[in-house]
């Protein structure tokens, strides 16, 4: 089977494809989640370029392939890292490299959604029933709000399956896993800007020491 | 010999001047913009350019000292509040003065005025911020009467009455800027009776101070600095008798025009409270010290045409805006070169279009003339707020091939194409434009156009397609059921065989 079946059979069958991915071969697994991933940020940019102008978020010639990759490959790294750590102290049977291989699934019914969507926005108008500055069509936001509900099901389904835990514990798994994301995303800002700060302080010594040599 | 030295160095010496004149009367010294809907700044023509200035040293006044206001009477005199000499100065537009009083001993003495209003009949009144007081002078400049602080259980105890800035309506009733208030402008009747606040700012409503409200106790609260709704800072009458005022202290809807009852209708403050939130002047504003500049919109002045323009003191800087609140320019800043200011504190126009602005640094006042791109936008943004949008075209595309830039062109001539119903060719110039909502209409007119031209095609596809999949469907399961027949005889015979 090929990533493409894979994908179809995720959308099928997720419960079968959740329980049957981890089992194949562990090189094919990870690279079949790469292909996604990266059909992923694919969509993602070519959705943003093909929105139809009145409900454009940012003009074509302001997107940017590396930012919208980084939306797409933060959450899924820190998805797994988190989920990964939270599943395991509670008992969960997956290990990390599934939950990494798996939770890129999760993504799949974004490529066509995220495109279709884009697709038909260029029919779409604004909505002037409130004011005068227009929101987006009704139609629209409900299709993404849509798009985004089917993929919070897949990752349901996903922790669900893999870990093979109830309905309940399955929720808090992900409530936490979630509030994980964010911790690691403060942590690593925090991070990011103490050694920024690090950096600078040498080069301002260094630059003293030069200027008073 | 002697003579045709002279000659030739007179020549040479007037030439030199020339060459150094030139320059500096054709160049500005800063590059004009104006804000695009994505609130970006693509380079722009100039649209006024500094003239002259009117400087006290030039004039039989003698210099001024603080000039706080300025106002043009109908006749096109401007009367000049020369705040630190107590006085104020009409003078007309080639610098002569007509009139100057104020300073004279008397019941009409001024301390520190800060602004003047003048009548139809050109009676003047001035607000007299010093002596707490508005004066009401005739024409002549000589005292009629005098309004105190108005006597009323409704302006509370504390309440300090120092009026800073004042318009009379045509009832003869008195609006005024004080100082300090922050309930709105004061209304005083002819007879000198208080009649009410009128078109009070209003705070916004905050989770913080509202869970403040409800846990901290009274003694708390009051050692609390309270938040109070942003006061105004000026007011101007239209001609149809409508208010424009100024607020600081509010990064939003700074500039609005109060309706007869109070209520603002340039940024759409209807029956259930403002949904519109306008924001005039710089989008951002530079950082000085860590901390963001606030801007302050000290005056507005109105033309006959409805072109706002109004002055930010902080960033030094001229907004122009049309009835629908679309920029047109941006100019002066702070500086030292002429057409920048040191301490810009009030803005007046003139008929012809000249913008007068009172630099209070530097004490003298700068005049602005437009510049044929100026001119071009000003007719075109006109027919444009009438809805004249294809008388509107042709000059829009004089505008544009003088800068092509000028995104609000592009909004105007799409709106001209959708009067033409040309929507395709609208909708790419609402999109050069960068007009989301011009785009919007434009395409949701094309799309009912097309489905009404098109609705025989599209409903005889829909048609086809539906049928195509049920026979489709229909023939696909027939054969699947032939085939599972036949496995299943054949599996039979095996079974059997």
């Amino acid at each position: 089977m090929n990533t493409y079946s894979w994908a179809l059979r995720s959308l099928r069958h997720p419960l079968d494809f959740f329980y049957d991915f981890p089992l194949i071969d562990r090189k094919k697994k990870l690279l079949y989640a790469g292909i996604i991933i990266l059909c992923a940020v694919a969509a993602r940019v070519i959705s943003l370029l093909i929105t139809g102008f009145a409900l454009q978020t940012q003009a074509p010639y302001q997107v940017s392939v590396p930012v919208e990759a980084m939306w797409i490959i933060v959450p899924w790294l820190t998805w797994s890292v988190s989920s990964w750590g939270v599943s395991t102290i509670v008992d969960g049977e997956g290990k990390f490299i599934d939950i990494l291989a798996t939770s890129a699934f999760v993504f799949v019914p974004y490529i066509p959604l995220s495109l279709g969507i884009a697709g038909l926005s260029n029919l779409m108008t604004l909505n002037f029933d409130y004011d005068t500055t227009g929101n987006p069509n009704t139609l629209y936001v409900s299709m993404l709000v849509f798009m985004y509900l089917y993929l919070f099901l897949q990752l349901f389904l996903h922790v669900k399956v893999l870990h093979d835990f109830e309905f309940k514990r399955t929720f808090w798994v992900i409530v936490l896993s979630i509030i994980g994301m964010f911790i690691i995303w403060f942590v690593g800002l925090l991070l990011f800007g103490l050694i920024n700060q690090a950096i600078s302080f040498v080069i301002t010594v260094y630059k003293e020491i030069m200027f008073r040599r | 010999m002697k003579k045709t030295i002279r000659t030739l160095l007179l020549a040479s010496l007037s030439l030199t001047l020339m060459l150094l004149a030139l320059p500096v009367s054709a160049k500005s010294p800063y590059p004009g913009y104006v804000y695009d809907p994505n609130q970006r700044t693509p380079a722009s023509v100039n649209g006024y350019q500094y003239s002259d200035s009117i400087d006290g040293y030039q004039l039989p006044t003698g210099p001024f000292d603080t000039i706080e206001d300025l106002f043009v009477a109908d006749d096109d005199t401007i009367y000049i509040v020369d705040s630190g000499n107590n006085r104020i100065v009409r003078i007309d537009k080639n610098k002569n003065v007509l009139l100057t009083f104020g300073d004279q001993e008397g019941k009409g003495l001024l301390n520190t005025p800060k602004g003047v209003f003048v009548a139809k009949n050109g009676e003047i009144y001035v607000a007299d911020t010093g002596n707490r007081r508005i004066v009401h002078y005739d024409a002549k400049g000589s005292f009629i009467q005098e309004f105190l602080k108005p006597d009323s259980p409704l302006l509370g105890k504390d309440f300090i009455f120092s009026p800073s800035k004042v318009v009379v309506d045509k009832r003869g009733y008195l609006f005024v800027v004080s100082e300090g208030a922050s309930q709105g402008l004061l209304q005083i009747s002819p007879e000198g009776r208080f009649a009410g606040f009128f078109g009070a700012n209003h705070l916004k409503w905050s989770l913080g101070r509202f869970l403040v409200k409800l846990i901290a106790t009274k003694e708390q609260k009051d050692q609390m600095a309270s938040e109070k709704p942003p006061e105004f800072s000026n007011l101007f009458e239209d001609t149809e008798g409508f208010y424009y005022t100024t607020s600081v202290g509010i990064h939003i809807n700074q500039v609005k025009r109060l309706s007869t009852v109070g209520v603002d209708i340039l940024n759409g403050d209807g029956e259930g409270g403002s949904k519109e939130e306008n924001t005039y002047g710089d989008y951002d504003l530079p950082t000085i010290n860590y901390t963001p500049a606030f801007e302050s919109f000290v005056d507005v002045t109105v033309s006959p045409d409805g072109l706002i323009t109004a002055l930010d003191s902080v960033t030094g800087k001229v907004f122009q805006y049309n009835q629908i609140k679309t920029m047109l320019f941006v100019f002066g800043g702070i500086g030292d070169q002429n057409g920048l200011f040191q301490a810009p504190s009030s803005i007046a126009e003139t008929q012809d279009g000249t913008i007068y602005v009172a630099d209070k640094g530097r004490n003298r006042i700068d005049r602005f003339k437009t510049t044929p791109f100026g001119d071009k936008v000003h007719e075109a943004s006109l027919l444009h707020t009438d809805g004249r949008y294809l008388q509107a075209l042709p000059i829009w595309k004089e505008v544009l091939r003088m800068n092509a830039n000028y995104t609000f062109g592009y909004s105007g001539i799409g709106m001209a194409l959708v009067k033409q119903e040309n929507y395709l060719e609208a909708m790419r110039y609402f999109k050069l434009g960068k007009d989301k909502y011009g785009y919007s209409d434009a395409l949701a007119r094309y799309r009912k156009v097309f489905l009404r031209q098109h609705f025989g095609q599209i409903a005889f596809g829909v048609i086809g397609l539906y049928l195509a999949w049920k026979i489709g469907r229909f023939m696909y399961r027939k054969k699947k059921t032939g085939e599972r027949k036949l496995h299943g005889k054949a599996a039979k015979e095996g079974l059997n065989g």
